[in-house]
């Protein structure tokens, strides 16, 4: 739930109870001044008016008193068989039950509450002993003044809960705004030049949370940095290294090639299988340069290609064979076209290893001419494309299929090759969070499958 | 094992390795090349306003003047000999930025003394057979003029390098037609023979980058598996 729905919802749940209260105690002590002023009526009129009632109950007749005593019952020889009671004034429908013990008591009648006030009044001799009178007075406009403001005070204090609800949620989103610019911020990192968020948000709960978060994001970047320059070094290195090794290399090769080419001497041969050994050395030295170019591939290299432009690199890879065998290249186009990222480099590195692999390998055993599917199959959700190679020559053994994948193996029955090009396309695979499967392919022979991005669980 | 060539054809080496320098010297001097070496980038700027050669070979890793600012340097004083650069240290970059600054050609070292000399050699025989007839070539808003070897978009032109200007004018002559990367090899390089290379793709992305760029639509099209068409879609 949304911070600010959470502050105005909590700010309606805590009003509402405050009101609640605050309307049950407002309610209950309006309630008990106004039967308090009840009673005081009924306490001062039967002050005023209980002898006077007494002495005259019997001369004046009832109907005299009727509008002057608003309501009351005079009750003579209580206890005696001459027991006359006189009601004057309003009396409820059913009638009131019978007068009781002097003092002040509440009564229903039907649905009514009555409250009634009776004294005794001894010493009117007309009268003789026991004469009660007993006012009474309906409590209904009352009790449904006391019901009308209690139903007021809690109908205007839902109205202020939802108001303060409201308020709460204004400021739950004002006071959750610099949140939410910490959270664009952080979002935003991940495309960022400079690994931080701003220092201040308004907020000092907020402005600490970001402290905390640049102080992690400050040793983030300087391990980034560490990395960076140490792979920067690492391919500095391999560089130079590489260059090195290829000047010298170069000059023997073509001296050699001189020497070959003036020369037809004893030595020719000798000569020959010299510069053999040097372009075998070439070979290496090229491939050992694209493990580490693969190994420490760098996000700069990486190119948004289409299924175009991806089938494109394939094509060029394919078509610049040389071989008697037969390539066809097949691009399953998906519904949408996807573009993904890959490092095209890389990926011409690896099919060319592959194809290599598949065109010297992958022949037949009968030495007729062979035949290699290129797919290329794109992932529909991913967009990460998948380069299946199948060839028709004898396969690799199963047992051998993880060991291919190391530098410097070879499958158990090659004779040549440096067996570095396998440890190159599952590099380059890497370097696109991929991997490279080997199995049977439906021709007969090998199959090898190069994901350029992660395979779905 | 020597290439037919005029025997005259003059070849400048610019190379700051000395060993590579002198093999590089004897090897083509053995494919009856008339070679003339400098060791950095300024004395084969002198070099080639100096004397007029039929190829300059570049080392892209000079000391001073890097092979690419020389590239630019000849091209932008509109000498449009054939170059072949030599990439050695970054490969890819290397590459990449001696194409861009007008180089025809590229060879990683290590390479083989027969491939070079068969490369040098088509440069040469391809730069003869320049053609001569002058015409120009409309498709669309697009306008090629082959007499001043420039193509034009209204009366703006694309900022082309020469080798880019080939390759276009080849596809252009040939509407409809679908031309395999080794015609084209052929047609734009002089390259008869077996190499091994993927300087046609690198071109044709060059070439289609500026096409685009130039508000042109999508005129050069790919044929999978066979190569390369020029038509308008």
């Amino acid at each position: 739930m949304k911070l600010a729905t959470r502050t105005g919802l909590a700010a309606l749940v805590a009003s509402a109870i405050a009101i609640l209260v605050l309307a049950n105690v407002v309610a209950t002590r309006f309630e008990r001044v106004l039967s308090d002023r009840v009673d005081e009526t009924l306490i001062e009129r039967a002050a005023s008016s209980a002898a006077v009632l007494v002495a005259v109950g019997d001369r004046i007749s009832v109907s005299e008193l009727n509008g002057v005593i608003a309501s009351a019952r005079v009750v003579t020889g209580m206890g005696t068989d001459a027991m006359q009671t006189i009601e004057v004034g309003q009396q409820p429908s059913g009638g009131l039950p019978s007068v009781g013990e002097p003092g002040l008591r509440t009564v229903e009648v039907g649905d009514e509450s009555w409250r009634l006030y009776a004294v005794s009044v001894d010493d009117v001799p007309e009268v003789g002993d026991r004469a009660v009178v007993e006012f009474a007075e309906p409590l209904g406009s009352v009790q449904q003044r006391i019901r009308d403001s209690r139903r007021r005070v809690i109908i205007g204090g839902f109205v202020a809960a939802i108001g303060a609800g409201v308020i709460g949620w204004v400021f739950g989103r004002r006071a959750a705004r610099p949140l939410t610019r910490l959270r664009h911020d952080a979002a935003a990192l991940g495309g960022a030049e400079r690994l931080a968020v701003a220092d201040r948000y308004g907020t000092p709960e907020v402005d600490d949370v970001a402290a905390a978060l640049n102080a992690g994001l400050s040793d983030l970047s300087e391990a980034i940095e560490r990395r960076e320059q140490a792979l920067a070094a690492a391919r500095d290195f391999a560089a130079s290294a590489t260059h090195e090794l290829r000047t010298p290399l170069q000059s023997a090769m073509t001296n050699l090639d001189v020497a070959l080419a003036a020369e037809a001497g004893p030595g020719a041969a000798s000569v020959a299988v010299a510069r053999s050994e040097l372009a075998r050395m070439a070979v290496s030295l090229t491939t050992v340069q694209a493990l580490s170019q693969a190994d420490l591939a760098q996000s700069q290299w990486f190119d948004q290609l289409d299924v175009d432009a991806f089938a494109d690199l394939a094509d060029e890879v394919t078509s610049r064979s040389s071989s008697t065998s037969r390539i066809e290249l097949v691009v399953e186009q998906p519904l949408s076209v996807a573009h993904f990222a890959v490092w095209p480099d890389g990926v011409r590195l690896a099919l060319d290893n592959v194809l290599r692999n598949a065109l010297t390998h992958g022949r037949p055993v009968d030495g007729s001419p062979g035949h290699v599917v290129v797919r290329i199959v794109v992932d529909e959700t991913t967009g990460a494309p998948t380069i299946v190679v199948d060839d028709d020559g004898p396969g690799i053994a199963a047992d051998d299929r993880v060991r291919v994948m190391a530098p410097f193996e070879r499958g158990s029955t090659a004779t040549q090759g440096s067996g570095l090009g396998l440890a190159v396309v599952d590099r380059v695979a890497r370097a696109h969070s991929g991997s490279v499967t080997v199995g049977s392919s439906p021709l007969g022979g090998t199959r090898i499958e190069i994901a350029l991005g992660p395979r779905r669980a | 094992m020597s290439t037919p060539h005029a025997p005259i054809d003059r070849v400048l080496v610019v190379e700051d390795d000395d060993a590579v320098r002198e093999a590089i010297r004897a090897g083509l001097a053995l494919h009856a090349f008339d070679v003339t070496v400098a060791h950095d980038g300024e004395s084969a700027i002198a070099a080639v306003i100096d004397r007029m050669y039929d190829v300059v070979i570049l080392d892209v890793g000079l000391p001073g003047i890097s092979g690419i600012d020389v590239c630019t340097h000849l091209r932008r004083q509109e000498i449009d000999v054939p170059i072949l650069i030599l990439s050695a240290r970054d490969e890819v970059g290397d590459r990449i930025a001696g194409l861009q600054a007008g180089a025809d050609d590229y060879l990683v070292k290590p390479f083989d003394l027969s491939e070079l000399a068969a490369r040098v050699a088509a440069l040469i025989r391809r730069a003869s057979l320049r053609p001569a007839i002058t015409a120009v070539v409309r498709f669309g808003d697009l306008r090629i003029d082959t007499d001043r070897r420039r193509a034009f978009v209204g009366d703006d032109a694309i900022d082309l390098t020469r080798r880019e200007f080939d390759l276009l004018h080849a596809l252009a002559t040939n509407p409809g037609v679908v031309l395999s990367r080794l015609r084209l090899l052929e047609l734009v390089w002089g390259y008869d023979f077996d190499v091994d290379t993927n300087v046609v793709d690198v071109f044709i992305g060059y070439l289609r980058r500026k096409l685009a760029a130039a508000g042109l639509p999508p005129l050069i099209g790919t044929v999978r598996g066979v190569g390369f068409v020029f038509e308008l879609r």
